[in-house]
């Protein structure tokens, strides 16, 4: 039980977002945004841009090949990174925060 | 109640879960698997099966009831802290008794089974009734009619629902630590399952309750 719980949560500092990160006992830490706002159908086309695409209106996920699987929770502004295995964990907070800094400039773009 | 399952079951659906190039489904804040369930059917049944007839019969389901309230936990409480719940079930809620009709929702898109709440005492008791559980219908090809229930993963499972939701609070997101664990499934407020019917024994269908001991 203890190799598979979830250890407490960190967070990661983006512009203004603390990304709660959460270290797990496979070899990936999962990144968990809250921005408390609806996220923007208008940023759409760039998180598909970024890879593979499924899902409805409410929710969005971007699969990056090899990177990580990003969750978008519209209604409620929930922005999930689950990083793959492979990487090493710097290499995976690496992606995350590139991601979230590209997420910050889009949304302060789409919201100007 | 507010749940709608035919929803949940079309959008988790329409995800499109398959495995990734490292072989894993992430999804819903986990690594999920897709595998046969005769690759668990047959690793869980050996157990049980070695063991009866050693006295230990009871153990073994112990252990094995045990594998499922550890998955309970981790991947029914990860579901349920999720950006996907976030975005699919939980505009759905109404009341706290609709986090356990949403839950049993996407364990239906999942495909374990057709799970059915028959009765809800919130707090108190769960039943659960379960048509064509992969555990039972892989024994019922395997082996002949048993004496014993043999839904040990799906009976840990539904202890595990009502301990993350009336023992622990899972609608305040709680971290999913072993020292929380502990306290949901260790202490003496602890719900407990039993498995009433079984396909496996040569019932119709697979009847679970959970209720504290």
């Amino acid at each position: 039980m203890s190799a598979c719980s979830d250890s407490p949560a960190k967070v990661l500092t983006v512009h203004a977002w603390q990304v709660i990160v959460t270290a797990s006992c496979a070899r990936r830490d999962l990144y968990d945004l809250r921005t408390n706002a609806v996220i923007p159908q208008t940023i759409r086309p760039w998180l598909s841009s970024l890879g593979t695409t499924s899902g409805g209106e409410s929710l969005w996920i971007t699969d990056v090949p090899n990177t990580h699987r990003i969750t978008v929770a519209v209604a409620s502004g929930r922005v999930v990174v689950l990083p793959r295995m492979e990487p090493t964990h710097a290499a995976q907070r690496r992606s995350a925060e590139d991601f979230f800094a590209a997420l910050w400039e889009q949304l302060a773009r789409y919201a100007g | 109640m507010a749940i709608d399952e035919k929803s949940i079951v079309e959008a988790v659906s329409g995800l499109g879960f398959k495995g990734n190039e490292e072989g894993l489904i992430p999804a819903f804040g986990l690594h999920l698997t897709t595998h046969f369930a005769d690759y668990y059917n047959r690793s869980s049944f050996a157990v049980a099966r070695a063991m009866e007839g050693s006295g230990l019969e009871d153990d073994a389901r112990a252990l094995l009831v045990e594998a499922g309230h550890i998955c309970a936990f981790n991947t029914f409480g990860g579901i349920m802290k999720s950006a996907e719940w976030d975005a699919v079930v939980a505009p759905m809620i109404k009341t706290r008794e609709d986090w356990l009709h949403g839950i049993v929702a996407v364990i239906n898109a999942f495909g374990w089974g057709k799970w059915h709440i028959e009765r809800l005492d919130p707090g108190v008791e769960l039943k659960i009734r379960i048509e064509n559980s992969y555990e039972c219908t892989g024994w019922l090809r395997d082996y002949p009619v048993s004496k014993f229930a043999r839904c040990y993963l799906a009976t840990g499972g539904v202890a595990g629902l009502m301990n993350l939701m009336y023992v622990g609070d899972i609608t305040t997101r709680p971290e999913l630590t072993e020292a929380y664990y502990v306290e949901l499934f260790r202490g003496g407020d602890a719900f407990h399952a039993v498995e009433t019917s079984c396909m496996a024994r040569g019932d119709a269908h697979c009847e679970l309750k959970a209720a504290k001991s």
